[in-house]
């Protein structure tokens, strides 16, 4: 397969992941332009297009945990020399569409309920019920996408060593933000979209896998060569000196 | 080529952004300037009183909880009938139609209101959404609910709803 190909298989591939649960979100709401005419209560337009930007968002998110993971294979697959610009760029567009979701869910409950209600939805639950603690972990997984990007962003200058461990609070982030989308997600109880969600989990968490699994062992042989280039020295060194007169 | 594909990205996402969020802008000026259509001709409310009141003149009403299973294990309105609201396409309308009003309800109705747009795309004219939306107002007049939270089955529930419509009749 030409690497052209293969990127066109890539970016496919994408635009399925992004258009499916897109096309069930539709045909479970009905026409989009109907919230433009005021037939419905308030915040229900703002709570029906907080959905497609969580929809897309998410899988945005798993790509970058993907090129995050298998990032130098994903490059020679590709025939690219780096994906680093295009993991920042599509990083900051998944934040963005990250922000814009609470954004606007936060914004309907305040037109239906009062400004208050803003509040609540970036703050823990008051043991209310299930539904407000699933919720929640989806405000979670907001704060720690925002440190690690700015980690990201701004910490390789503030902290050139430790910007990556900071950075890889992005897993925990992506942990919380699936149990908060397959627990309290509108969308991701229709069938397609759930078993998706499933899938994007399960290749995510393989990845991840394998790449502990990668550098655990590249540390093991690096540890090992060092140590035989220790003994390799001493025993150089030591058919090197003199020898012993009798 | 990697430039014109991250500008690309961008335009994308700056365009998604500006399209999901302009039916709520739309919204909000609206509501600023008081010209906001009057979305009960299309899906009427029933103040939580007066359905109470229709109770217990022996009206049938019916309550569609169209949250999923573990809400309405920890509470729901005594009686209601539980359909997630994706399930909602596939609800038996026989005893629906028959009742003199069908109330679905979430939370806050976000997705109560589409269960009733949905219940009413497939033929219903007797649907109405709870007044001051959903379950949570339901509980601030300080109703009745059945379920986990509670510990009220749904008879227990109901007769105190009853009980208590008895007592503001008087």
């Amino acid at each position: 397969m030409t690497f052209a190909a293969r990127r066109a298989l890539l970016a496919s591939g994408l635009v399925l992941l992004v258009g499916t649960p897109l096309v069930e979100f539709a045909a479970a709401v009905g026409p989009l332009s109907n919230y433009l005419r005021g037939d419905y209560p308030p915040g229900q337009s703002a709570y029906v297009m907080m959905r497609p930007a969580a929809l897309i968002a998410i899988v945005l998110v798993w790509f970058q945990w993907i090129v995050g993971t298998l990032g130098r294979r994903l490059e020679r697959w590709l025939g690219v020399q780096t994906l680093v610009p295009l993991h920042r760029t599509l990083g900051l567009s998944a934040v963005a569409l990250v922000l814009l979701h609470p954004i606007l869910f936060a914004w309907s409950r305040s037109l239906r309920s009062g400004t208050l209600e803003v509040v609540r939805t970036f703050f823990p639950p008051r043991g209310e019920n299930i539904w407000e603690f699933n919720l929640f972990f989806g405000a979670i997984g907001l704060y720690l996408v925002i440190v690690a990007v700015l980690a990201a962003t701004l910490g390789r200058r503030l902290l050139p060593r430790a910007w990556r461990y900071i950075h890889a609070l992005n897993y925990a982030a992506i942990a919380s933000v699936f149990f908060h989308a397959l627990s309290v997600g509108s969308d991701t109880r229709l069938p397609m979209t759930h078993a998706l969600y499933w899938l994007l989990i399960a290749t995510g968490a393989a990845a991840t896998v394998f790449r502990v699994a990668t550098l655990v062992r590249s540390r093991r042989g690096r540890a090992a060569s060092e140590r035989g280039d220790r003994s390799a020295a001493a025993l150089a060194s030591a058919n090197a000196s003199p020898a012993r007169p009798a | 080529m990697d430039r014109s594909i991250r500008r690309l990205v961008f335009c994308l996402t700056g365009l998604a952004t500006a399209a999901l969020a302009t039916p709520a802008a739309v919204e909000t000026l609206q509501t600023f300037r008081g010209a906001r259509k009057d979305w009960t001709a299309v899906v009427p409310t029933i103040s939580a009183a007066n359905v109470v009141e229709m109770i217990r003149d022996g009206k049938k009403v019916v309550f569609v909880d169209v949250r999923e299973s573990a809400e309405f294990d920890e509470f729901h309105i005594p009686g209601a009938v539980h359909s997630p609201v994706r399930d909602i396409d596939g609800l038996d309308l026989d005893d629906l139609k028959g009742a003199d009003v069908v109330v679905p309800y979430c939370l806050k109705d976000f997705r109560g209101c589409e269960g009733a747009k949905t219940l009413q795309a497939r033929g219903l004219d007797n649907v109405a959404l709870i007044q001051g939306f959903g379950i949570k107002t339901w509980k601030k007049a300080h109703l009745p609910v059945a379920g986990s939270f509670s510990g009220l089955t749904d008879e227990r529930a109901m007769d105190e709803l009853l009980a208590k419509a008895e007592g503001a009749s008087r």
